[in-house]
């Protein structure tokens, strides 16, 4: 048992600002107490969601991460909200379930693209195999049996994104 | 047909609510508006963080009256939340044999795990609800909320660990009964070091006045905010091993 082995800086971030946040001011009283409260918890289970702290701090992460947040929902929620809109008066739907192979490596990344796709109307992702390289997507309109275009059309630019944040 | 129904029930209670917020409200059918602050309100508004003799030093006027004008209520129940745990250790508690039994029997149970997507939320979100807990805990003393409140919330972090994970992820990880009934005593310590210090400092039971300023309740909140949490938490670790497994256990008991 070694504690110190354990700490996280990325981890004492995440709590240190949750605390903040939600207590809503930061006085003296607030950062001391959210200090230690992070303190502990990032030395009992630090490892536990920041694998690698060298890359919490890198800034390149970071902007693309806003990149992607302001694309995904300002261009691409956009998008799908009308798509499905249309089809729900059409009613020209092709539902099916499709396979979906996922080229990113850590289990945040994986995360993202699941979630996006899940976020996105029309796109809900079913089920993650155990080894987190397919994803079970279920489509609305199952345009194409081709991997590549099912990629294209369901995934589009999350994963290249997720890869640039996490991987 | 079931569908029907929810929304009748949701729709009447929608209507309920309206009828009654507009009666309350706009006709002031409980006279709430014209009706004066009575007495004992008033007195806890003016004394509850005063330099007078009957103060509490609690800006906050419900945690005043939880752990002051109230305190023996609020010791009691503290009393009964210990009693339970007792209660649940004494009945249900393994000895150390039995444990190293139930950690085999476990190996051999078909592991379900929840998928990716699940556990790697839940271990974000979990971290969330503890700095959550802990400011709720740590501001009971300036905003509503307190010891209590923020061990329920800590509790809710345990039970979406069982229900992710389970018991034995804690305990791979070094976080046994004993740990838990560790921090659970040094949180009843607290509160009881608290209630009963006055006493050898020349006042009377429950008068807490120990620490300065502001912070007058702020050791009894860590106190039950540590009792609460980890007092849940053992609760869990005992009652979380599969049924199948205590039976058979308890069956060789009475062999």
């Amino acid at each position: 048992m070694k504690p110190f082995g354990r700490f996280s800086a990325g981890t004492f971030l995440l709590v240190f600002l949750t605390y903040i946040f939600y207590t809503g001011s930061a006085t003296g009283y607030d950062v001391i107490t959210g200090t230690l409260v992070a303190l502990v918890v990032s030395l009992l289970v630090g490892r536990w969601v920041v694998e690698d702290d060298r890359k919490v701090f890198q800034p390149r992460r970071w902007l693309s991460a806003i990149i992607f947040f302001l694309r995904y929902f300002v261009v691409e929620e956009t998008r799908t909200h009308v798509d499905v809109a249309k089809r729900v008066f059409t009613l020209r739907t092709r539902p099916g379930i499709v396979r979906i192979p996922l080229d990113v490596k850590s289990d945040y990344a994986r995360v993202l693209v699941a979630n996006s796709i899940t976020n996105t109307p029309g796109t809900v992702v079913v089920d993650i195999t155990d080894d987190g390289k397919y994803l079970y997507v279920h489509w609305i309109d199952v345009s194409s049996l081709d991997e590549g275009e099912i990629k294209r059309n369901v995934v589009s630019y999350f994963e290249d994104y997720a890869g640039r944040m996490f991987d | 047909m079931t569908v029907k129904r929810d929304t009748a029930v949701a729709l009447s209670f929608l209507l309920a609510f309206l009828v009654l917020s507009y009666a309350v409200v706009e006709k002031d059918v409980m006279g709430l508006s014209k009706n004066p602050l009575r007495p004992l309100g008033e007195f806890y508004l003016g004394h509850a963080f005063a330099s007078g003799e009957l103060t509490s030093h609690s800006p906050e006027v419900v945690t005043a009256i939880v752990w002051n004008y109230r305190g023996f209520d609020t010791l009691f129940e503290t009393f009964v939340f210990f009693l339970a745990i007792m209660g649940t250790l004494s009945v249900l508690r393994l000895r150390e044999g039995q444990e190293r039994m139930v950690r085999d029997m476990e190996r051999v149970e078909p592991h379900r795990h929840m998928d990716l997507i699940v556990r790697v939320i839940t271990r974000l979100v979990l971290l969330m609800i503890i700095g959550i807990s802990a400011s709720i805990a740590l501001h009971g003393h300036l905003t509503p909320g307190g010891g209590f409140q923020g061990g329920s919330a800590m509790a809710v972090a345990s039970l979406l660990l069982f229900a992710v994970f389970s018991k034995f992820t804690l305990e791979r990880r070094g976080l046994t009964l004993r740990h838990t009934l560790g921090a659970y005593a040094v949180g009843i310590a607290i509160i009881l070091l608290t209630v009963y210090a006055p006493l050898a400092l020349g006042g009377r039971f429950l008068q807490i006045n120990l620490l300065p300023g502001e912070l007058g309740l702020f050791d009894l909140d860590v106190g039950e905010y540590l009792a609460v949490s980890f007092g849940f938490l053992s609760v869990f670790l005992i009652l979380g091993v599969s049924e199948w497994i205590f039976r058979r256990i308890l069956r060789g008991e009475v062999r």
